[in-house]
């Protein structure tokens, strides 16, 4: 497979989630597929949230047993851009080239930190993780309260709500140092908000409510809009409106969810009807000095 | 005299909302500590204050599960006059305690609805 030249969220984004959901496609068929190449030769522009939706997609497919092998991008910036994401150690098949360039980088100048789980949530790996990472924007490690109570949210509703079975979630944080930023994402490959809505409860309930497109149906978990209506255990659904908060509180900056066919970036506004389906939920955010301080 | 609960001696890294999804869970602090100490706190006729403070941080669904399940446990008004909490690094959880968790638990279990819902 032959990975888009764009091959960034903010550069091409429907042709990103085009590529992935044509990759994730093949973890529904593993007795027909062993391995699947991914030629990243041409790769001209690439961003973190592009590469760990790949790498989400990657752990579903292994999953199935189906391996993954893939090369470099020639384009220089790229091909350092992926070596620093720590993005191919998690690939099945890693010609010597390639593990004699990984080998070069030092652990402390590594920027990036990777983990993934199954069927718990992993609150303490997560919380070390962050306190780590904190030390590149702050210069020493410290807690941040307001992302690890929702990092924490997220998986748990990658585990409640995402699966039935082969649970998986994705938690990775990348440090800019072009910009000074972490970047962090989260992801999960399970049937996404608005599909698990659609299977929970039906589309006519939310019609009742003057809710007909995806992308208004999605909007409304993020505005606690349906708890009382649907369920009777009043207390739940605090978690989606708390991820949207942290954005609003300004603890964070350009908070994005995909989800289905769903793009909302929760900074600007900017809401977008995807052509192809991401059957999942990813969210990606950054954090700076600023953010911190402010 | 106050009797004090830190979170911070339960764990660094408060987790999920029940004992079945990860380690360190709400259930489990609400089980393990909570209960017992409120339950002493009522025969003492004292207050108990619940610190919050220097974790790693809580997720809304740890919180909530936590100081819920008192309405299920204990009268509302032992409740109202004997709960503290101390939460200077997250202000926002005393106000989303009292106006959010403390209504939506009395609401359900005055319906009549379980603490936990049957599936889980």
């Amino acid at each position: 497979m032959f990975i888009p030249e764009k091959f960034s969220l903010a550069a091409d984004l429907q042709e990103v989630i085009k590529f992935i959901a044509k990759l994730k496609a093949y973890s529904k068929i593993p007795e027909q597929v062993f391995k699947v190449n991914l030629d990243l030769d041409k790769v001209e522009h690439i961003d973190i949230g592009a590469i760990s939706l790949l790498l989400s997609s990657i752990k579903e497919l292994a999953l199935k047993n189906i391996k993954v092998q893939g090369n470099l991008p020639k384009h220089p910036a790229c091909e350092q851009y992926i070596i620093d994401s720590g993005f191919l150690e998690h690939l099945n098949i890693l010609s010597s080239t390639v593990k004699r360039k990984i080998n070069t980088i030092e652990n402390e100048s590594r920027n990036s930190m990777l983990m993934n789980g199954r069927d718990k949530t992993d609150h303490r790996r997560i919380g070390q993780c962050i306190k780590t990472s904190m030390k590149k924007i702050c210069g020493y490690e410290r807690h941040y309260q307001p992302l690890y109570g929702v990092i924490g949210e997220m998986n748990i509703n990658s585990l409640e709500h995402a699966y039935r079975r082969n649970k998986h979630w994705l938690f990775a944080v990348n440090f800019e140092k072009k910009t000074e930023k972490l970047i962090f994402t989260f992801t999960d490959n399970g049937y996404g908000i608005y599909t698990r809505l659609k299977r929970n409860f039906g589309l006519k309930a939310f019609e009742l409510l003057g809710l007909t497109t995806e992308l208004k149906i999605v909007e409304g978990m993020f505005d606690e809009k349906y708890n009382s209506r649907f369920k009777k255990q009043y207390n739940r659904n605090k978690g989606l409106p708390a991820i949207k908060a942290l954005q609003e509180k300004k603890k964070v900056t350009n908070l994005i969810i995909i989800t289905n066919k769903v793009y909302i970036n929760f900074a600007t506004g900017k809401k977008i009807q995807l052509e192809n389906d991401f059957s999942g939920t990813f969210y990606y955010w950054e954090l700076d000095k600023n953010v911190i301080n402010g | 005299m106050d009797k004090v609960i830190k979170v911070l001696d339960f764990s660094e890294y408060p987790g999920p909302r029940y004992i079945s999804q990860g380690l360190d869970s709400g259930e489990l602090f609400y089980e393990e500590v909570l209960k017992d100490s409120f339950n002493e706190a009522v025969e003492k006729k004292i207050d108990i204050v619940v610190d919050l403070d220097y974790t790693a941080g809580y997720s809304p669904s740890f919180i909530d599960e936590v100081f819920g399940n008192l309405v299920y446990d204990f009268d509302w008004i032992e409740i109202e006059n004997r709960l503290k909490i101390k939460s200077d690094q997250e202000p926002d959880w005393n106000q989303v305690i009292l106006e959010k968790v403390f209504p939506q638990w009395r609401k359900k279990k005055n319906e009549g609805h379980p603490r936990k819902p049957n599936d889980l």
